[in-house]
């Protein structure tokens, strides 16, 4: 586990975050703490990778454990905390979002599997009562080739996501080997191949 | 550190309410002297309520409130009490049963007891109020004259609020938000008037009611216009509301977020009485987060300057 600190605002902290740290200050209002793990865009922007605009916030897996209030141990998201719903309903309305911008969906993806090792490379964070784990770089990839691959191809805001990661040769061969382990079909083959193709093309020419 | 809304602002709309309390006590007999008149028409029940939460900032509100327990509560519909009641703070209900306490045993008004308390509350200074028609009848008083005249309960209200819309149309549906009663009561009530030719409806639907401007002027011997109806017992439940909330600290929190939180509830919930009396005040979802602070204000603001302008 990495740092647990409480994360100060800035004035030019992008409005996700923002939404973020509300939720945090209703569940300390409460008294509670929730711990969550998130990935997508919002862990993007969290972790400094990309400055896209996002209102999502995807959260792949909960605070399973914690030791001297650190989160020692995640576990599928599902169901979400009574606390966290409320608060994640309560800033929707104050900040004009969607009723799921903070959504666990993405929480199936236990049903296969998360990357190797992804537990031991969260990076967390400290919002008021909310615990925040950051999927680490290498897990970001791993998700978003998989995604790109599974969803519009590279026409998705996944693909577009992967490029903003610059992954290297080396990662995407690892991230390619775990995402034909998620699907074996042989359709899922040959669109991450042409992924993998678009990705070395976009990434050698000037953007 | 906790964050607190300006402390003037709570004192501003607290001042207005209590003016705009005396000027409508004023039009029911009240002997305290205030330079202006009433403009709109006394929602008596929301006067009582609104006076019951503001006695502590204004002590002479109670003086009154106990005065018009004995002499003025038969004019009082103790159903629609109960039924704005529920829309105030608990503070006020409480206050509520002392005031029906001494309807009861100084007044004599048994229908009260269903609402008495075991305490009358405060011992008050004076108990001089004079009747409402005692030097002439004040247009603001027209739903106790009615009252008076043709019996507490939806048939006075019903008339009161159609004489206010001055010859227009009003649904049921209009006339309940108005006047705190269901919508079924008010058709059946309204529908029997209209058989009575008290007043008119349209025959098809939707069923809309008016009252007869000039009919009715001179059944009453008005020589002014009657007085435009305001949303008293909305707005006043927005000030009650606030006035408690900052009474017992819940105006402050520890972040400017959760406080814009707290306050966009507020404003939430007593959206109606922005919207019915068109109370200058932003769109909410035009401010997100804690940017709803100061847009709380000037909603503050707003009614504050509503309650001056049109008491």
């Amino acid at each position: 586990m990495k740092q647990l600190g409480d994360r100060q605002p800035h004035k030019n902290d992008p409005a996700v975050l923002n939404a973020i740290r509300a939720v945090g200050e209703l569940l300390a209002a409460e008294g509670e703490t929730v711990g969550i793990v998130v990935v997508g865009g919002a862990a993007m922007i969290l972790g400094g990778l990309v400055t896209r605009l996002t209102e999502d916030v995807d959260i792949i897996a909960a605070a399973r454990s914690w030791r001297k209030g650190v989160p020692s141990g995640i576990a599928p998201p599902n169901p979400l905390p009574e606390s966290l719903l409320r608060a994640v309903l309560r800033v929707a309305r104050d900040f004009n979002l969607p009723e799921n911008w903070m959504n666990s969906e993405v929480g199936a993806q236990w049903d296969t599997g998360l990357p190797p090792g992804f537990e031991k490379r969260i990076r967390w964070l400290r919002f008021g009562g909310l615990a925040l784990g950051i999927a680490d770089r290498k897990d970001l990839i791993f998700l978003k080739l998989y995604a790109a691959v599974d969803s519009e191809g590279p026409q998705s805001v996944h693909y577009q996501d992967l490029l903003g990661l610059r992954p290297s040769k080396k990662e995407l061969i690892a991230a390619a080997a775990w995402a034909k382990s998620q699907d074996t079909s042989a359709e899922f083959a040959q669109v991450l191949e042409k992924v993998l193709d678009y990705v070395h093309r976009d990434q050698e020419e000037p953007r | 550190m906790s964050i607190g809304i300006k402390k003037n602002l709570v004192r501003t709309v607290t001042e207005s309410a209590i003016e705009s309390a005396w000027v409508q006590w004023r039009s029911l007999g009240s002997l305290i002297t205030t330079p202006k008149r009433a403009r709109s028409m006394v929602d008596p029940e929301a006067l009582v309520l609104a006076s019951l939460t503001l006695r502590d900032h204004e002590r002479r509100l109670w003086d009154v409130l106990a005065s018009w327990a004995v002499t003025g509560s038969k004019l009082l519909s103790v159903q629609r009490m109960k039924n704005l009641a529920s829309k105030y703070p608990g503070r006020t209900s409480d206050r509520l049963a002392e005031f029906a306490r001494i309807a009861l045993m100084e007044g004599g008004d048994h229908r009260w007891q269903k609402l008495a308390g075991a305490e009358s509350g405060p011992r008050p200074r004076t108990q001089e109020l004079s009747s409402p028609g005692a030097k002439g009848w004040d247009p603001a008083a027209l739903v106790v004259r009615l009252r008076l005249g043709i019996g507490v309960g939806l048939q006075a209200d019903i008339v009161a609020f159609l004489l206010s819309q001055r010859g227009a149309w009003a649904s049921s549906r209009v006339i309940a938000e108005a006047t705190g009663y269901s919508v079924y009561a008010i058709r059946r009530t309204a529908d029997k008037m209209a058989e009575a030719r008290f007043v008119e409806s349209t025959a098809n639907k939707p069923l809309e009611y008016r009252a007869d401007r000039s009919t009715w002027r001179t059944v009453l011997g008005l020589e002014e216009d009657v007085l435009p109806w305001r949303y008293w017992f909305q707005a006043y439940a927005f000030v009650a509301d606030l006035v408690v909330l900052s009474e017992d600290g819940q105006l402050e929190a520890s972040t400017k977020y959760l406080l814009s939180s707290r306050l966009r509830d507020l404003a939430e919930k007593h959206e109606d009485a922005l919207r019915l009396n068109r109370v200058l005040s932003p769109e909410p979802r035009q401010s997100t987060g804690e940017g709803y602070l100061a847009a709380f204000e000037q909603v503050a603001e707003g009614l504050a300057s509503w309650m001056s302008e049109g008491a």
